[in-house]
């Protein structure tokens, strides 16, 4: 439980899954945005043509991937 | 029905903007109630009768507090308790009243089942196995009973103090609760804060233009951050045996998903509210750029910390009563802000540890 012993052998497999580009990409994106992006109250305070525009990619791309992702209510809702 | 689905943001809420925008102004509140009880039932018809319950209670305590029940009372005063004055007896009968109503419905639903298993688990191991409950009930939580029971009390604990007046118009006061945005993850709207946009507010271009945005945004958020960093950790949570890099993996994921989680659900809401109208407050202020826990309290779930602050930790005596209560206070609404977020002692733990980390941070100086 204390992370005192070794792990059971074929626990390196969740390696070969949490690993993935995908996975590391989104980890790394998260980082940036967290610790360098503007907040959303201060970047919408105007809404200029260029803002517009990324917003419009960023929601395009969120409901693109909606499609293909499982289920997932916020974490929030079993409160 | 959640905000990041195919059925609200393509059937859902574009039926609700057309219905609220085609309303005339004196039956807004009354369309934009109706859509928040579908949004609401939509997962269980059930849950929006004990809503309903909770609503009337406090909007009926709410005008008692004022002497203002009898519509034929209402053109005596504003309903508007003096601020800083002793209350009757009456009056402080009728705050227990909405909070004892509250508390029991939010404990029975949300605490029950956390009860009855540690009940069980404590005659158990005193070997008096047929007195346990295991089986014996289940019940089950309704969806945003923790946010609407604190938002209705906080209404009649404002009218109670004199920070806010005694709403008369039902459909208003049933409006300000059950209204969708905010409904089943907060924020916790004070209705002091919203009565005068209750009263009136602009629908502009701009103010919608932004609603957009921020509901743009928040959707990439949920979408494109916090499900994927949340795959790798229920990936890294569910597996038997993981090593120690894998584990800490997981971990940071875990909290960006739950980073991402809240801080998208609140810029939805947000932007939710400035497309009919109303301007919400902050919820999420970049916690994880905070300094310190006592700071990371002041940028997470604002409308919560605030909430905690203003009805259990200044009641209590907030650090008017010397360093030892300050404490103990301090100890007191992390518990139970802990417990609130779920029903199981892992959140106790959690709050605990928070309380903990913030009083040793004041003994070092911090606040």
């Amino acid at each position: 439980m204390l992370g005192l012993s070794s792990p059971q052998s074929g626990a390196g497999l969740i390696g070969g899954l949490v690993y993935q580009p995908y996975y590391v990409g989104s980890m790394l994106l998260a980082a940036i945005v967290v610790w360098f992006c503007p907040q959303t109250w201060d970047f919408t305070r105007t809404v200029t043509w260029k803002k517009a525009l990324w917003i419009t990619a960023v929601s395009w791309m969120a409901i693109v991937a909606m499609t293909t992702q499982d289920f997932n209510p916020f974490i929030y809702f079993i409160f | 029905m959640v905000f990041s689905s195919h059925l609200f943001l393509f059937y859902f809420l574009p039926a609700s903007l057309a219905l609220y925008y085609l309303s005339p102004r004196w039956l807004k509140h009354l369309t934009l109630t109706a859509v928040s009880y579908v949004f609401y039932g939509w997962a269980n018809p059930l849950f929006v009768v004990l809503m309903f319950i909770s609503t009337l209670i406090d909007y009926l305590c709410g005008l008692a507090l004022v002497g203002q029940l009898r519509p034929s009372a209402w053109h005596d005063s504003p309903g508007l308790l003096p601020a800083g004055q002793p209350r009757t007896r009456s009056q402080r009968w009728v705050l227990a009243i909405s909070m004892v109503s509250n508390l029991a419905l939010l404990g029975f639903f949300k605490y029950a089942n956390f009860l009855a298993c540690n009940y069980t688990a404590l005659v158990e191991s005193l070997g008096l196995t047929g007195l346990g409950l295991e089986g014996v009930f289940k019940v089950t939580l309704p969806l945003g009973i923790s946010f609407y029971t604190f938002q209705s009390m906080s209404y009649a604990i404002d009218v109670y103090r004199g920070d806010a007046m005694a709403i008369r118009n039902p459909i208003d006061y049933w409006c300000y609760v059950a209204m969708f945005p905010q409904l089943v993850a907060g924020p916790i709207i004070r209705f002091q804060d919203v009565a005068e946009q209750l009263r009136q507010r602009t629908h502009t271009a701009e103010k919608f233009a932004r609603g957009i945005a921020f509901l743009g945004l928040g959707l990439g958020k949920k979408i494109l951050l916090a499900n994927p960093c949340g795959k790798v950790a229920d990936m890294a949570f569910d597996a038997g045996s993981v090593g120690c890099g894998d584990a800490w993996f997981g971990a940071v994921a875990y909290a960006f998903q739950i980073y991402f989680d809240f801080s998208a659900y609140s810029d939805m809401a947000i932007g939710l509210g400035l497309m009919l109208g109303f301007m919400f407050a902050k919820n999420f202020d970049s916690p994880y750029r905070s300094h310190s826990i006592t700071e990371f309290w002041r940028r997470w779930h604002l409308s919560l910390s605030t909430w905690l602050r203003d009805n259990l930790y200044f009641p209590l005596g907030g650090n008017r009563k010397g360093v030892l209560r300050t404490h103990v206070n301090l100890a007191v609404v992390m518990l139970l802000g802990g417990l609130w977020h779920g029903a199981s002692w892992n959140f106790v733990i959690w709050g605990a540890l928070h309380g903990l980390m913030l009083i040793l941070e004041r003994l070092g100086g911090q606040h």
